[in-house]
């Protein structure tokens, strides 16, 4: 039974990299793109709101702090690609660390706060400072060729993020199933009764902060060279809460449920921009609705059936 | 010098709006520990209904602000009810409760914008546009209206809270909900009490501010961002605290717009609350026990 369900999964994974990468359909490349983009944000907003019970509004700044610094380093500096993407993921991870030992320390959602100020201070440096071109942003990005292989082409280039995703994806669950991780979600149940048995509940909510921060970064870096430009508002609060329904619609604690509600959130993001403001709309309501009706997401129903199909048959 | 007292003006106009939104937002915390991230929304709603019924309207000021009283109140008993109550009765995590209310903040928000309009309103100022000099300082005459109201409304706020029954109630719950609940007290309409008055607060503050600048829908975040840092630095849950933090706050707007630039002010206000949360992280009146962790 496992066994089989290993070979389905690889077998769903290849098919989600080769089908999208051998269409030839320009439209259906570029949401692929974004989707495994968004999958990368979500499982890594996953593990720190679903697993380890912390709120961060500021995934978009990481994202931008990545996005920004790989570009300034790659494309203007010429500095190796994936060392700039490293470069721009410690940097989103240094930015995470400062504003999380300080609200990490406190009860209450402090974190959920200063990472909201953060968000709206960092979009505020994006917009106004030189190195980041400022609110026209920076073009002329163009896709490295890696170990010899150019990405130029999209379909390449998609092949990159969707193996960046995978990778992601594996090193969530291994966080999640490590003594590490199961540590957080004895600090999620009861902060107290974790510090008691012995749990240093510091250190491990400031590293998995860290560590998700760093995820973001490194998304945001791969971001810009899909898009060839980087500019402000693709680094906005929005683009946080965005991230931020993928994971509740999904399921806060799956992985799987980040990744399911990162395409649909995708899918959907594109349908609705013709809108304009009314997608916000949309937003807001399925945030309370979901938050109301269906708290452990879409996975939560699969769950339930996959349950009472079991019980009805034993 | 003349600039220094027109810099204090501008603080302490600023500072106390943010006084009443931070207020606004200890009021609702101290009884739910809900964070409500719609509180900036209604200040923004406060600023707009503002623009609406004074200045489109024409009607009187004081019927504005009567009508402003009502439909906020209003607006924050909707968000209880409908968004936050049930979450309580269920009694989800207070992250899931506060996700919940950034959606109603969405909401409220574009609503906002697609049915009052996108644009920035100039407010008109109930005492005019004509500067009052004193020595030789201009002052705005909607400086005295911000600090003369938000003291009025200070001081019946406290009268509220320390000289009636209610404002026993409201204690109590805030001190303990569950022995509240013991005694009697019905902690769920006390909930739904704070909330209308957290919406009749805020947008207080919204009316008051708006024509020191302009009524616009896209205002509410930045607001909740300086309501929640002047909360954080004068102490989260302290009545004091959010005067004193929301003056510090108005100090810290002003001196930046007068001698850097309007562009870095939200990037100011962070890193002012991370100072503070490295510094003092309770806050200027903020009790120890209720903010520290790992007091075990």
């Amino acid at each position: 039974m496992a066994h089989r369900n290993t070979t389905l999964t690889l077998a769903a994974v290849a098919a989600a990299i080769v089908i999208p990468a051998l269409s030839g359909n320009g439209y259906v490349i570029q949401v692929a793109s974004l989707a495994a983009i968004g999958a990368m944000m979500a499982v890594s907003l996953g593990i720190l709101y679903g697993h380890a019970g912390q709120l961060s509004f500021a995934h978009a700044a990481f994202y931008g702090i990545g996005a920004y610094t790989a570009v300034v380093l790659h494309t203007q500096r010429g500095l190796d690609f994936f060392l700039s993407l490293l470069a721009g993921a410690a940097l989103a991870g240094l930015a995470a660390f400062v504003v999380g030992l300080p609200t990490l320390r406190l009860r209450g959602n402090y974190l959920a706060i200063a990472t909201m100020a953060l968000q709206l201070g960092i979009s505020e440096v994006f917009v106004n400072a030189k190195i980041t071109g400022g609110s026209v942003g920076i073009f002329g990005i163009v896709r490295p060729a890696v170990f010899g292989i150019s990405l130029e082409s999209p379909a390449a280039y998609y092949v990159l993020l969707a193996l960046a995703a995978v990778l992601v994806f594996a090193l969530a669950q291994f966080i999640v199933h490590s003594r590490p991780g199961r540590a957080l979600a004895a600090v999620r149940e009861d902060e107290t009764a974790a510090s008691v048995i012995g749990v240093d509940i510091i250190r491990y909510k400031v590293s998995i902060f860290t560590i998700t921060a760093m995820i973001a970064g490194l998304a945001g870096g791969l971001f810009a060279y899909q898009l060839e430009y980087v500019s402000p508002e693709s680094f906005n609060l929005d683009w946080s809460i965005a991230v931020l329904s993928m994971v509740i619609i999904g399921g806060k604690r799956s992985a799987l449920g980040a990744v399911i509600g990162a395409v649909i959130v995708t899918i959907v993001t594109q349908l609705l921009f013709s809108m304009g403001e009314l997608q916000f709309l949309v937003y807001g309501l399925w945030i309370i609705l979901i938050m109301l009706f269906l708290p452990d997401g879409l996975v939560s129903i699969w769950r339930t059936s996959y349950r009472k199909v079991r019980e009805a048959g034993s | 010098m003349v600039s220094f007292v027109e810099v204090v003006i501008t603080a302490a106009s600023f500072g106390a709006a943010f006084a009443l939104l931070a207020l606004s937002i200890n009021v609702i915390y101290s009884t739910s520990t809900v964070l409500n991230f719609a509180q900036g929304e209604f200040m923004m709603l406060g600023g707009m209904l503002g623009w609406a019924f004074y200045s489109a309207l024409g009607l009187p000021y004081w019927l504005a602000v009567l009508l402003i009283v009502g439909c906020m109140g209003l607006v924050g008993l909707l968000e209880y009810s409908l968004v936050v109550r049930p979450l309580l009765l269920r009694r989800a995590a207070d992250i899931a409760i506060m996700i919940a209310t950034f959606g109603a903040a969405y909401v409220i928000r574009t609503a906002t914008a697609l049915g009052m309009g996108r644009v920035e309103r100039p407010a008109k100022p109930p005492l005019g546009q004509t500067p009052v000099v004193i020595g030789h300082v201009p002052i705005l005459p909607q400086s005295f209206v911000v600090i003369g109201l938000t003291c009025a409304v200070l001081v019946l706020a406290w009268w509220l809270y320390t000289r009636t029954t209610l404002g026993l109630a409201l204690r109590a719950a805030a001190f303990d909900p569950d022995g509240a609940q013991l005694v009697g007290i019905n902690v769920d309409k006390l909930n739904a009490v704070t909330f209308a008055g957290g919406g009749v607060l805020a947008g207080v503050a919204g009316l008051l501010i708006s024509p020191l600048s302009y009524a616009s829908p896209w205002f509410g975040i930045t607001f909740a961002i300086s309501g929640f840092a002047a909360a954080i630095v004068g102490g989260l849950g302290s009545w004091p605290g959010a005067v004193a933090g929301g003056i510090i706050l108005g100090l810290a707007n002003a001196i930046m717009l007068r001698y850097v630039s309007g562009q870095w002010g939200t990037f100011a206000t962070f890193a002012l609350m991370l100072l503070v949360l490295y510094v003092r992280p309770t806050g200027i009146f903020g009790e120890r026990s209720a903010a520290r962790f790992g007091t075990v």
